[in-house]
């Protein structure tokens, strides 16, 4: 038997399977975006922050919301090519839905990446300055941790090498220069049960690493299930005697726990004459200086470094600031302007054009609003003279040139010690909740054009066999892939005054 | 849009053509796609149906070593039950239970992971998955699903799911360990300060229910569409077999719900893997790392909003099965008709109508408004009238008829005060302020334990049983299946029925050695956990006769007499056995209403389906009044 | 195209009737001009438009993209002429998104916690 209603549609419904299908896809997906927006207004109305609104760039949120309605109208218009039967016309139609859905993601991916690659920066009072970090050379190293060490305890159970990146970024400073090519020699010290050490000279390299660690676990795993063997014997000797003193069964349990503690030094013993240990002690004859990101640190002092996977370099700490071109300061958390952290790292410059533009913006509020009684305390006016933009000042996308001086421009510079940092971010989805619905949303939004570019792309480029065979499949296909699409643009009519203008 | 593709298996033919024998053609298909990646709803239904038995064996067994636990905390494993662990590798026994212990990390980690396997993996792939795919297209007499191909994928994504959540055992951070709810922050903070950056336990378990999601949004709109679209000729709505239509609601309640938990576990994952703050509320503070180094500002409660969102309507996702099982296995073996089928119906949308609005139940205790709370409590209480509607039918159904003990009817008889003891305890909980003494005690437990494992189970096993001859052509043998009954039956109760103490004594679900050191602990029960474990291994034991008996009886069970074993009434007994390729030898025709035992002036105690309505029977029916027409839909 | 018009009586037995392209192309374009003078209509209102309170601004701009979301439906989508079928489906989806999002901010009323926090 054949499927039936493939093509046609069922008498009493009036509907082909497919779009039965489709229609309760979309209304699956209606809850999909239906959870997204609950939860938006969930996070805003509970956020204990100032709700970041009117802080997207409006026109690429603007000119995608045109270009999706376009791509709407063309994939639509596509469709009635197929019910008209001009198979010529269908492919005019579906070439420009795909290069509207290009363009979309186009714009998208720029807007992402301006994002990515600035900064924000909440200091412990609550103030906020967003910018870019001060570049060395063609990194940004404005925001890492200086570190010189000369002795790195390696962690055989964890310890993957990851921190040589450090040492690979602080080149210029670097004895070894890049590890890659330069050889980094250590001598290794194990520590042995009688607190003796052994000593050795290597070059650390991955395969060392990789040699070392499994030859420990080796060893520990075959002291584990020594040490399991002997343990099982412990409820037997407790069983044993149920007639007996009570001493008679500790006895015995005391000379298992004894063996067991023999073959623990046995096998420390062994590890040791083999130059393992779970953590081995690496000294340098140089100090090495390594500027880490703060991302995969546990924590870090004057004299040690340790980071998440369980490598800690000991030296000294050589700074710790974060070096900073200011292009946004937020004091909206903040009780007193002049008194909060951020100010005291601020020039002069900036300080009075903060104040000029902050008592203007309440002046302006002040006029749009006359009824409001107290201004300063209005989530908007606070919003508009608290949160100064220098980029709205100046051109709101800078040439190259002036990003570059922008960049090394002393008068936007601040310095800021890490002791004062609460929170370090570039504008991800880590920096907020804001951020961080604004990315998932626009991010499954934009997986969703793309899914939908795959598929129409797919009627387009294969579609003509289909056609001659039965154009009416054709158009049935057609019509399904439109209703998604409009969906998704659907989402996005919402999504552009939601993001970007409120 | 995948829809669109699915048609492609036929685009080789003209649309339009005849009716080619399919058998021709789907001879010549090779082993793998015949069996491994069918497009055969039969074959996908046999796929979940073992997959979900193999969960639910693993499901189970991690349950066993977590039972140990409970009743002999700090000893060592017995050798019968340490091979368990030992199916995860020997690493993982030295990391997780060095000497053989359970340690309270590995606690924790089974209890996230039986939780998990058992509703994902287990209830939901066998109990709704497997039978829906083979017993509804048959039931509505369509050759097969709507979307054969989106029917597979379905499957295979759920697969993966599947050997990513099993995988995650061998992950350095074990497998996820903040419960089967995965409550951030708990979630995000508890594998935080290992090595493993983000890749841990708690990550691959959002990764795996992704796609396990996706895989249910895939079948469920599959499912509608089938029963929306392809019902056979004279196939009304109200000649839909109950199962049917509860699978109907059901697949409803996947897809309307399921996205919610999408959305909380794609927030989730983004907590993990790009340090954003969805469900990390200021001034988060932990043991190992002190403040965090998150931005904060979001909301632990949301995780649960939208977590229950889904999770209240998967409840019924997991009862719905049963109950719709029970409902065609009844009537067929009591041979009289399902009493109140209309009503079970009405019933059955209004649960499922309500289900949605009842979520925050399981919340009182978060500290949410006092007017959602009172909401929520009105719509619990509101809940339990439809499904006391269903249960009572059920019930009455029994009234008068001559009941035949075949192995189904046992587990269906069963199900029904199994499931009234979980579904009446549930009650108290609906309030907030009784909720505020049992929320997480084993009351709890003992409650939703009793709807889904001797309830669903019960009803599972009794699908098993009743459709086996159709799936294989032969019948399960009734002495290891009486075997199977009795054990599960006193394991089950002796296994439940005392958590019910323990949790009004206060025992908390959480305790993984049994409260042994708690000093507050109620030490008058402690007895009780052991007694527990027995009903443990006793109901373990008692599955062996059913493994048994389902793979001895694959190829060596009796052979069925004809297509129709049980002389039922519905649309899959009129196929071959087992059903071909395209199931039914001719289109089918549907003449009458699906319960239609024992119709007065039948010749034969059955009236299926498929045969026209006779004249003596509907002289029969003339003869009874008005007010006794079970029969007339 | 013009192998492609040779299809164009349509034999296959399709239930639909054949469409006016010229017309039909008409009617979307329109729709698609009105939808994006009501994009600069949102945009221009958030800026331009000030009702004197936060939320009474949001409600505009919401109703507006509403207003445009409704013009997808009808038009692009078909809904004004679609199944019965499909209605009670969405009606169900839009119930139950409806319901989440109502009952999620509510959770934020407390009144009796409130009569005791605030003073």
């Amino acid at each position: 038997m054949q499927i039936p209603y493939e093509v046609e549609a069922r008498p009493d419904t009036g509907l082909y399977n497919a779009k039965v299908g489709i229609w309760l896809f979309l209304a699956s997906e209606v809850m999909l975006f239906g959870g997204l927006f609950s939860s938006y207004v969930f996070l805003r109305l509970g956020a204990d922050f100032p709700w970041p609104f009117h802080e997207l760039k409006v026109l690429p949120g603007f000119i995608n919301t045109m270009v999706l309605i376009a791509s709407s109208v063309s994939v639509v218009a596509a469709w009635a090519s197929l019910k008209a039967r001009r198979y010529g016309w269908y492919q005019v139609n579906m070439i420009i839905t795909l290069l509207c859905a290009l363009g979309f993601m186009g714009i998208k991916s720029y807007e992402y990446y301006f994002k990515f690659v600035h900064y924000s920066l909440k200091l412990s009072d609550g103030s906020v300055v967003a910018g870019h970090p001060k570049h060395v050379d063609d990194t940004h190293h404005g925001d890492r941790i200086a570190f010189q060490a000369d002795r790195i305890t390696i962690n055989l159970k964890s310890s993957n090498l990851e921190f040589l990146d450090g040492l690979r970024s602080g080149r210029e400073n670097a004895p070894y220069g890049e590890p890659e090519t330069k050889e980094l020699k250590f001598k290794t010290k194990v520590e042995k049960p009688d607190k003796s050490f052994i000593s050795s000279d290597i070059t650390l390299t991955d395969s060392w690493l990789k040699e070392k660690s499994e030859a420990y676990w080796a060893l520990k795993e075959e002291e584990s299930y020594a040490v399991i063997a002997l343990e099982t014997q412990k409820p037997l000797a407790r069983q044993s005697d149920s007639d007996g003193v009570k001493a008679d069964k500790q006895t015995k349990v005391d000379a298992i726990n004894k063996q067991i503690a023999a073959v623990q030094k046995e096998f420390a013993d062994k590890a040791a004459a083999a130059g393992l240990s779970e953590t081995i002690l690496l000294e340098s004859a140089q100090p090495l200086t390594f500027l880490n990101k703060e991302k995969g640190l546990m924590k870090y002092g004057a004299s040690e470094y340790s980071f998440r996977e369980g490598t800690v370099l000991h030296g000294k700490l050589l700074a710790d600031t974060i070096q900073f071109n200011v292009d946004t300061i937020d004091l909206r958390q903040t009780v007193d302007i002049e008194k909060s952290l951020v100010w005291k790292h601020l020039g002069t410059e900036l300080k009075q054009r903060f104040m000029r533009y902050s008592n203007e913006r309440v002046e302006e509020f002040k006029k749009h609003r006359p009824k409001i009684a107290e201004p300063e305390k209005n989530v908007v006016c606070q919003r508009d003279s608290l949160r100064v933009e220098f980029g709205n000042e100046k051109k709101k996308f800078m040439s190259e040139e002036e990003a570059d001086s922008y960049l090394h421009d002393e008068k936007y510079m601040i310095s800021v010690p890490r002791s004062e940092k609460r929170f370090y971010s570039n504008f991800s989805p880590s920096l907020s909740p804001y951020y961080a619905i604004y990315f998932l949303m626009t991010g499954l939004h934009g997986l969703h054009v793309i899914g939908g570019a795959i598929v129409l792309g797919w009627f387009l480029f294969t579609g003509r066999k289909m056609y001659l065979r039965n154009p009416e499949h054709l158009a049935n296909r057609v019509e399904v892939g439109g209703l998604f699409w409009h969906f998704v643009d659907l989402v996005w009519i919402f999504l552009f005054p939601l993001y970007y203008l409120m | 849009m995948e829809a669109a593709h699915s048609t492609h298996t036929h685009d080789a033919h003209d649309p339009h053509g005849h009716d080619h024998g399919n058998d021709d053609h789907h001879h010549e298909l090779p082993w793998y796609q015949k069996y491994l990646f069918s497009t055969d709803h039969k074959v996908i239904g046999v796929q979940y149906g073992i997959s979900g038995l193999l969960f639910l064996a693993l499901g189970f067994l991690l349950m066993l070593v977590m039972r140990w636990s409970i009743a002999h905390p700090g000893e060592a494993l017995p050798g019968g039950l340490r091979w368990i662990l030992h199916i995860f590798g020997d690493d993982f026994v030295t990391r997780w239970a060095p000497n053989g212990v359970v340690s309270g990390s590995l606690y924790n980690m089974f209890g996230a992971m039986h939780g998990t396997i058992m509703v994902f993996f287990g209830v939901v792939p066998l109990g709704f998955a497997a039978f829906v795919n083979f017993v509804t297209p048959l039931q509505v007499g369509a050759p097969d699903m709507a979307f054969p191909r989106l029917n597979m994928w379905s499957f295979w994504l759920f697969f993966v799911s599947g050997v990513l959540m099993v995988f995650s055992f061998f992950l350095p951070t074990g497998a996820a360990q903040a419960g089967w709810t995965n409550y951030s922050p708990l979630s995000a903070t508890v594998m935080r300060a290992t090595d493993a950056h983000f890749w841990t336990g708690q990550t691959q378990w959002l990764f795996a229910m992704v796609f396990n999601i996706s895989a249910s949004l895939l079948g469920a709109v599959n499912v509608l569409t089938t029963v929306i679209n392809l019902r056979a000729k004279g196939m009304t709505w109200m000649r839909l077999p109950f199962f049917t239509w509860a699978m109907f609601v059901i697949a409803f309640l996947l897809l309307l719900a399921f996205p919610p938990l999408e959305v909380a576990a794609l927030m989730q994952l983004s907590d993990q893997v790009f340090g954003s703050s969805f469900f990390l509320p200021t001034g988060l503070w932990t043991k190992e790392e002190g403040l965090l180094n998150v931005s904060g500002g979001g909301h632990p409660v949301l995780f649960q909003h939208l977590f229950w969102f889904l999770a209240h309507p998967e409840v019924y996702v997991l009862l719905l099965p049963a109950i719709a099982i029970v409902a065609e296995i009844i009537p067929c073996n009591t041979r009289k008709p399902l009493w109140g089928y209309k009503s079970m119906v009405y019933g059955l949308l209004v649960l499922g109508f309500l289900s949605f609005i009842v979520w925050a139940h399981h919340m009182y205790l978060t500290g949410m408004g006092t007017v959602v709370a009172t909401f929520f409590q009105f719509t619990t209480v509101m809940i339990s009238v439809p499904s006391v509607i269903l249960l009572t039918c059920l019930m009455i159904s029994l009234w008068g008829g001559s009941i035949r003990f075949t192995m189904p009817m046992l587990f269906a008889t069963a199900f029904l005060p199994m499931f009234g003891i979980g579904g009446l305890t549930g009650l108290p909980l609906a309030f907030p302020f009784i909720d505020l003494f049992l929320h997480d005690t084993y009351y709890v437990i003992a409650h939703f334990h009793y709807v889904v494992a001797p309830g669903t189970l019960f009803g599972l096993f009794a699908g098993v049983y009743h459709w086996f001859p159709k799936v294989t052509g032969r019948m399960m043998g009734t002495k290891l299946g009486h075997l199977h009954f009795w054990g599960s039956l006193i394991g089950m109760n002796v296994l439940f029925g005392p958590m019910f103490i323990q949790g009004m004594a206060g025992f908390h679900r959480r305790w993984y050695d049994g409260g042994k050191s708690f000093e507050m602990t109620s030490h008058e029960y402690f007895w009780m956990n052991e007694l527990i474990s027995w009903g443990a291994w006793g109901l373990g034991l008692a599955q062996i006769p059913f493994i048994i008996n389902f793979f001895w009886s694959i190829k060596g069970g009796k052979r069925v007499a004809s297509d129709n074993p049980w002389n039922a009434t519905t649309l899959e007994w009129n196929t071959p056995t087992p059903p071909p390729h395209g199931n039914f030898l001719t289109e089918p025709v549907v003449y009458r209403g699906p319960y239609e035992y024992s119709v007065p002036g039948a010749e034969k105690d059955y009236s299926p389906q498929w045969e026209p309505v006779t004249a003596a029977e509907e002289e029969g029916l003339k003869a009874l009044p008005q007010s006794a027409h079970p029969w007339k839909h | 195209m013009d192998q492609a018009t040779e299809h164009s009586h349509d034999s296959q037995g399709s239930h639909d009737h054949p469409i006016d392209l010229r017309k039909t192309v008409r009617t979307y374009l329109k729709v698609g001009a009105t939808l994006i003078l009501f994009t600069f209509i949102t945009w221009g209102v958030a800026y331009f438009v000030d009702l004197g309170d936060e939320h009474l601004n949001i409600a505009l701009g919401l109703l507006i993209a509403a207003f445009k979301v409704t013009l997808v439906c009808l038009i692009f989508m078909h809904l004004n002429h679609e199944r019965g079928l499909i209605y009670k489906t969405l009606l169900f989806s839009m119930i139950f998104f409806a319901a989440m999002m109502f009952l999620f901010c509510l959770a934020f009323y407390s009144p009796i916690e409130d009569s005791f926090l605030k003073p």
